[in-house]
């Protein structure tokens, strides 16, 4: 119960910030809702990096305190994209394997909400296979000039840095051993933006272009040839969290509320069972928050949090397509209907982002092997 | 699980793994050297209060008991005996019988049960009574002029006409007609359907062992078998079905062993329902994948995967179906005071 306070200070925070309509909620908010004001006022209430060290801008709070702020805001649809990745995922990184110079530099700024990274690891021709990464880095005097093309590289327009796993050795034999990542300065010369449309008129993805931009020596993450080793260290963060399984959660409540005054026994029967699923996800999930914590490494689990995740997230949107009756459009009178439109839209996305099904079967089945 | 759990769990898989546990018509009638083993050491009473003739012992020792039982697929009526026994020495103060106990909730019409005074008559039957042939006391569990009652059976009180369910284990039914002393009848608070809730919860802590033992039995098949010259596991399809048997298997272990946790800390009700409602969809997606993956020889009484699926089977719908906690769900949380979510609902206890 020692989140019970925390998690009513986030409530309050939410309630506040709807009533005075700083922000709608919405479905996927973690990938769509880009806001960097509302990322700065968590990061003034100390809710980005809760886990890190003080002196690197941290809160010293623990795994579980970090979950539950994580999953209220997410439950709230609020627009928590702009931090994301550098909160879920490079903020880790750099802890784990960063200089003490780039930690001061990058980590109380992610930390304030007001340095926002994207990832850069699929290529045009690198998507599930990412161990085929052709993005290079050549040392040059005092530096590298990394060269390729990123894709799928959400919210690139918009972010200052994009963690870029490219490959720093020539031997065509070093598939794996070759690879490193480079922090590159977006704002660069020789970098190219552009973005990419999405089916439902959002455009988060880009396309990155780099052209032999420089990154300084210090802007290697970690070991020259260990990027592969590190890109998995994150996996476990990356797949484990509640986003994995609250993308849609706000159609998930309006359909609750839609169907409280239905008598039809067959939708209320399915919403039960997509209940049951979503709080035994949730179990899962904060089981592995705990063993993070504890310095485990919970591969298999977080990899099955995702895909049973992602495949509840869709039982969501297929439960309230059943539902829906009429014209559907993207601005929907009602919540419930905006929400699924939302969602639906979004929905083939869930099971391709942070490793397919399929990639994901992969790995479970070859773990359980062993 | 506690230290004591792990001994516990050690100790049951020791007794039930020794093989006199096998499908046949003798041994279903009374598993008698199983269960002399387990009565030796203690294990026929856990969750009987101490002073009352019991081992003593936790909601979670008792799942510990169950779930072994699920695992090593043994006919025994351990499970019935204990799934109930905190509850009946908390709620009626009652003792352990000293032998093999069943619960049942008798709501069917084919019983009647008038009270007489201070005492009840009861006549009729009640069917589908797991193990009422090897039981020193059944309780029967009814709703009696609007008050839970629970009624305290002996054998020489009811007749038995055996019974078994798809899984082969013993469904029997009780033919009784008795008048019973207010001794022998107790007035409960409790609402039956929290009963039903218990005997639900304890069939799918049941269940996740049967399911962790046709996930051994599955990985090993995999591996094992070859066609097209090598083992089946190096195919992607079939790589593709075991993950996903894993992934079940481990979320209704997760799901059921924290409900169980949430009911003894006396908040359990809303978990409880959600990890019925998950081990029974686990229980058909593991059945359905595990049968896939092995082809013919799952499906035949030589190899011993149907004594894990035809279980999973039966177990799901003993205390209520799938469907009936499925929207006993919807409306627990319709049912939530008006400033309560769904979202409150599921975060309420940490």
């Amino acid at each position: 119960m020692e989140t019970l306070n925390l998690r009513r200070e986030v409530r309050q925070f939410l309630e506040d910030e709807l009533s005075t309509g700083s922000f709608r909620p919405r479905c996927n908010a973690w990938l769509e809702g880009f806001d960097p004001v509302f990322s700065r006022k968590l990061g003034e209430h100390k809710w980005l990096g809760m886990t890190w060290p003080k002196k690197y801008g941290g809160g010293e709070r623990s795994g579980l305190e970090r979950f539950t702020v994580l999953e209220e805001l997410l439950a709230a649809g609020a627009p928590v994209a702009a931090h994301w990745m550098a909160e879920r995922q490079t903020g880790p990184a750099l802890l784990r394997f960063g200089s003490e110079q780039q930690r001061q530099r990058f980590l109380p700024d992610i930390a304030k909400g007001e340095c926002h990274f994207s990832i850069g690891m699929s290529e045009p021709d690198s998507g599930s296979d990412l161990a085929s990464v052709r993005t290079v880095a050549e040392s040059t005097s005092g530096g590298w000039l990394v060269s390729g093309t990123k894709v799928w590289t959400s919210h690139a327009s918009r972010t200052q840095f994009m963690m870029t796993l490219c490959r720093t050795s020539k031997n065509p034999d070093d598939r794996h051993q070759g690879l490193s990542q480079i922090i590159v300065d977006l704002r660069s010369p020789g970098v190219e933006v552009r973005p990419i449309a999405s089916m439902g008129g959002s455009s988060h993805f880009a396309e990155v272009i780099l052209d032999s931009v420089f990154a300084r020596d210090e802007m290697l993450l970690g070991t020259e040839g260990s990027g592969w080793e590190q890109v998995n260290a994150e996996l476990a963060y990356e797949r484990s969290g509640p986003e994995r399984f609250l993308s849609t959660f706000p159609l998930l409540n309006a359909m609750e509320k839609t169907l409280q005054d239905l008598e039809d026994d067959y939708e209320r029967v399915r919403l039960g069972s997509l209940i049951a699923s979503l709080w035994t996800l949730r179990t899962m999930s904060k089981g592995i928050a705990r063993q993070l914590e504890i310095g485990a490494n919970p591969r298999v689990d977080a990899t099955m949090v995702k895909d049973l995740g992602t495949m509840f997230e869709n039982d969501v949107v297929d439960l309230a397509g059943q539902l829906t009756s009429g014209s559907l459009t993207a601005g929907a009178p009602n919540e419930f209907e905006q929400f699924y439109a939302q969602s639906v839209i979004a929905s083939p996305g869930f099971t391709l982002r942070g490793g397919t099904t399929e990639i994901l079967r992969n790995i479970i089945a070859k773990e359980l092997e062993q | 699980m506690t230290e004591e759990q792990d001994l516990l769990s050690a100790t049951t898989r020791d007794i039930l793994t020794v093989p006199n546990t096998s499908d046949s018509q003798v041994d279903a009638m009374w598993p008698s050297t199983t269960w002399t083993a387990l009565d030796r050491a203690g294990l026929t009473s856990v969750g009987f209060a101490d002073p009352r003739g019991g081992s003593g012992g936790t909601l979670g020792d008792v799942a510990t008991l169950v779930f072994e039982v699920g695992r090593s697929h043994s006919k025994v009526p351990l499970p019935e005996t204990v799934m109930f026994s905190s509850w009946l020495s908390a709620e009626a103060n009652w003792a352990w019988s000293g032998g093999a106990e069943t619960v049942c909730i008798a709501d069917g019409d084919e019983l009647e049960i008038r009270r007489i005074g201070e005492r009840l008559y009861l006549n009729g039957s009640v069917a589908s009574v797991p193990w009422a042939r090897a039981a020193e006391r059944v309780t029967l569990v009814a709703n009696v002029d609007g008050d839970t009652t629970l009624i305290a059976l002996k054998p020489e009180e009811f007749k038995v006409q055996f019974g078994e369910n798809l899984a082969g284990e013993p469904r029997d039914t009780l033919i009784l007609e008795s008048i019973l002393g207010p001794q022998r009848c107790h007035r409960s608070e409790m609402d039956i359907e929290l009963v039903r809730l218990r005997g639900a919860l304890m069939r799918a802590v049941a269940s996740v062992g049967a399911m962790c033992a046709i996930f051994e039995l599955t990985s090993k098949f995999v591996n094992q078998r070859e066609q097209f010259g090598r083992p089946i596991e190096k195919f992607q399809a079939v790589q593709h079905l075991l993950a996903r048997l894993g992934e079940e298997v481990s979320a209704s272990t997760s799901c059921v062993s924290a409900a169980v946790g949430a009911v003894e800390r006396g908040t359990g009700t809303f978990e409880a329902m959600c990890a019925i409602v998950k081990a029974s969809q686990s229980a058909t997606l593991i059945s359905r994948i595990a049968h896939q993956v092995h082809g013919a020889i799952g499906t035949t009484t030589e190899y011993p995967l149907h004594l894990f699926t035809r279980r999973l089977w039966c177990w799901k719908s003993e205390y209520g179906s799938e469907a009936m906690w499925g929207r006993a769900i919807s409306n627990h949380v319709r049912n939530q005071s008006d400033d309560a979510s769904l979202w409150s609902v599921l975060t309420d206890n940490g």
